[in-house]
């Protein structure tokens, strides 16, 4: 099975590449093409990989994935509905390429598009990055200024439409903080033809670098098609006094899989690496973090919440690496989840690899049902046994939304997830679930 | 206004209301007074109608809109629209919904159901303050989260401030005197007091005759091993006081012969 979506995946490619190489220069070409062969060697992973334990992502991919996603013309009225402030800074992907019609940026943040990049601290090259690497055209870089505060967050919107359907989509996007800056960006997934479905695969990464001293929030916000298949990478590299915080709201498609890595490279870099997961019907979403405390005085939290109705299954990995010299660290890490139904499931796992011993390392995970103290409290002030359930869906995602520390940005994306769960069927049964920690 | 007959019910397999025959009418103040695990909680509880208890037998009829209903086919927020109203002994804390969120949320459908018009955030903050002072509280209550990190004293007030707001006929108010020192407690009293009128009727739970001095009942009954044992007065709250339990128990159980 595995080997069979490799093989139609490295076909497609070579097909696609015959193209590109009338277009591209040759050393551009050259390094899609080693891409490739180092794909062509990996395969797609397998369930015997650790990192894939829970997730065997080739039996969500389509047999009839093709490349060379259609252009669509598009009216500003179709991006308006997804934009926080129509005036702000932005970046608009359609179907995967980016459109420079739509996107605007002030004087203060500089845009380039390349048609390579080897940068050495380049994303992983695990399959799905390779497979990005071979594909994506263009790469783009986005650099914002040393010392420039930007108040309205940058939004980058990945839209997808109707005719992108059975299309591979490989976004590739460079975000370079200059020292002492601040920004939060907000990067928007999602598909204009939500209610029809369509089976397409989004193989994005996205890279941030943030120099000395700055500060950075990076907000994900995924609503892909329910057929859709979601694997992204957001890898942060998190130099000295400077601050990432990441957060990955996961609502949409039929897998999603969110690599997240944090690289404190400096003293007193901090990272969070927040997110939320609301899922249903036959969802899969698959959480990976990595954070890698690479030297002393260095700090992170986490904070990670699913709640998962129907048949839906959640997976949460949270990795913690401490190095032999990183002393002084303190890392705190907490997982909750909420079942709605009794065939749902989450698996859940801490992963911490100390090499240190003066650290403070901290971890937990819960999985959960709604309380039923606090639902009948509910129901004897006249509220309906549904409304109760959704009121106590919300009140558990909050805590996570409060993590998000722009407030246009959370004013933005939570009342998404507080209208999703009149969607969902909240079964009253009880529920399984498993905590696979070491 | 509700006609308990021979309730009999369980919770997981264990019998703990035994035959229970009580009826309050409106305008009256009922205290329902006994040992420790005799059934009074429960009893608050079933009338409620908390999903653990299993009703085996009896009824309990209640009077909605002039007919006597068996309320056992009602859901408990079919029940709290009808006007019945517990005041728990331990208030639920929930992390995340606001007080003032949740309050709306419970008069609006309490309003929606008696076909009154709900009401905007901004005219209920000042339909709360009224209320607010009633009970002595800041209007800060109203934005931290229901009842978390409330102290004993402070969630008990907000149990009568929601029962203030929600206007209901009948109230149970499990307990509402524990854990209050005696300035809250004077505090409680003079909310639940002014609440009072001829169309509702509250039926008090407690161990002790101090919460009867504020609140001072029509009538008085003891419960034991899930059965009424004794009903009488206010004078006979006060005998309790001075003479405990055993000498009714002991009195009923020779009545019954066994």
């Amino acid at each position: 099975m595995s080997q069979d979506m490799s093989t139609h995946l490295i076909n497609e490619v070579k097909a696609f590449h015959k193209e590109l190489k009338k277009e591209y220069p040759e050393a551009s070409f050259n390094l899609k093409k080693n891409a490739l062969s180092e794909f062509e060697k990996l395969g797609l992973p397998d369930k015997k990989e650790e990192i894939w334990k829970y997730t065997n992502a080739s039996s969500f991919l389509n047999s009839n994935l093709k490349l060379g996603a259609p252009k669509k013309a598009i009216t500003p009225q179709m991006i308006e509905g997804y934009l926080i402030n129509t005036d702000s800074n932005r970046i608009v992907f359609i179907n995967g390429n980016m459109e420079s019609s739509y996107t605007f940026l002030n004087e203060n943040i500089s845009l380039s598009i390349k048609k390579e990049s080897d940068l050495p601290n380049g994303f992983s090259k695990d399959s799905f990055g390779l497979l990005n690497k071979a594909i994506s055209p263009e790469e783009i870089f986005i650099e914002i200024k040393p010392n420039f505060v930007l108040e309205e967050p940058l939004e980058i919107l990945h839209l997808t439409t109707l005719e992108n359907d059975s299309f591979i989509n490989c976004p590739r996007v460079h975000i370079k903080v200059g020292s002492y800056s601040k920004i939060s960006t907000l990067e928007h997934f999602f598909c204009e033809a939500y209610e029809k479905t369509p089976h397409y695969f989004v193989n994005a990464q996205t890279s941030i670098i943030c120099e000395e001293g700055s500060s950075v929030e990076h907000v994900k916000c995924q609503r892909d098609s329910l057929k859709a298949v979601h694997i992204a990478e957001v890898k942060a590299i998190v130099k000295k006094d400077s601050a990432f915080k990441s957060f990955t709201l996961s609502l949409g498609a039929n897998l999603a899989r969110n690599n997240i890595s944090s690289l404190l490279e400096d003293t007193w870099a901090h990272t969070n690496i927040h997110g939320l997961f609301v899922i249903k019907e036959d969802q899969h979403c698959d959480n990976y973090s990595v954070i890698d405390h690479k030297v002393a005085n260095t700090t992170s939290d986490q904070l990670f919440k699913g709640v998962l109705d129907e048949k839906s299954h959640g997976v949460f990995t949270g990795k913690v690496i401490v190095n032999p010299d990183a002393q002084q660290v303190n890392s705190g890490q907490l997982n909750k989840n909420l079942l709605l139904s009794k065939s749902a499931k989450v698996n859940t796992r801490p992963i911490l690899e100390i090499e240190a011993d003066d650290v403070k390392c901290a971890h937990g995970a819960t999985i959960g049902q709604i309380d039923e103290n606090q639902a009948f409290y509910l129901r004897t002030r006249g509220v309906s046994e549904r409304k109760a359930q959704e009121i106590l869906c919300q009140a558990f995602v909050q805590e996570a939304l409060d993590q998000i520390s722009h407030i246009g940005i959370r004013k933005f994306v939570s009342p998404l997830v507080e209208n999703y769960f009149n969607q969902f069927k909240i079964l009253d049964e009880k529920t399984q679930g498993a905590n696979d920690g070491n | 206004m509700i006609k308990i007959k021979d309730l009999h019910a369980n919770i997981e397999g264990s019998e703990i209301l035994r035959g229970i025959n009580l009826t309050v009418n409106a305008g009256e103040v009922h205290a329902i007074m006994g040992p420790n695990g005799s059934g009074k909680s429960t009893l608050a509880k079933v009338i409620a109608g908390h999903p653990s208890y299993e009703v085996t037998g009896g009824s309990i009829e209640y009077d909605v809109n002039g007919k006597n209903k068996d309320i056992q086919e009602l859901e408990p927020d079919e029940r709290a629209k009808e006007g019945i109203f517990l005041g728990f002994q331990y208030p639920i804390e929930i992390p995340g919904v606001t007080n003032i969120g949740f309050l709306r949320e419970s008069f609006n459908s309490i309003c929606t159901h008696q076909g009154a018009q709900e009401m905007e955030a901004p005219e209920f903050r000042t339909f709360l303050q009224s209320k607010l002072d009633l009970l002595e509280m800041e209007s800060s209550f109203l934005d931290r989260s229901v009842n978390q990190g409330f102290s004993g004293g402070e969630k008990k007030k907000n149990e009568i401030l929601q029962m203030a707001v929600l206007n209901p006929r009948l109230s149970l108010l499990d307990e509402t005197d524990s854990g209050l020192d005696i300035d809250a407690l004077k505090i409680v009293a003079k909310g639940v007091n002014a609440l009072k009128s001829k169309f509702n009727a509250t039926v008090l739970v407690t161990h002790y005759q101090r919460l009867l001095n504020f609140i001072v009942p029509d009538k008085v009954h003891v419960l034991y091993k899930g059965r009424i044992i004794k009903s009488g007065g206010k004078e006979l709250a006060l005998e309790l006081e001075k003479r405990g339990y055993d000498w009714l128990i002991k009195e009923s159980t020779e009545g019954k012969g066994n």
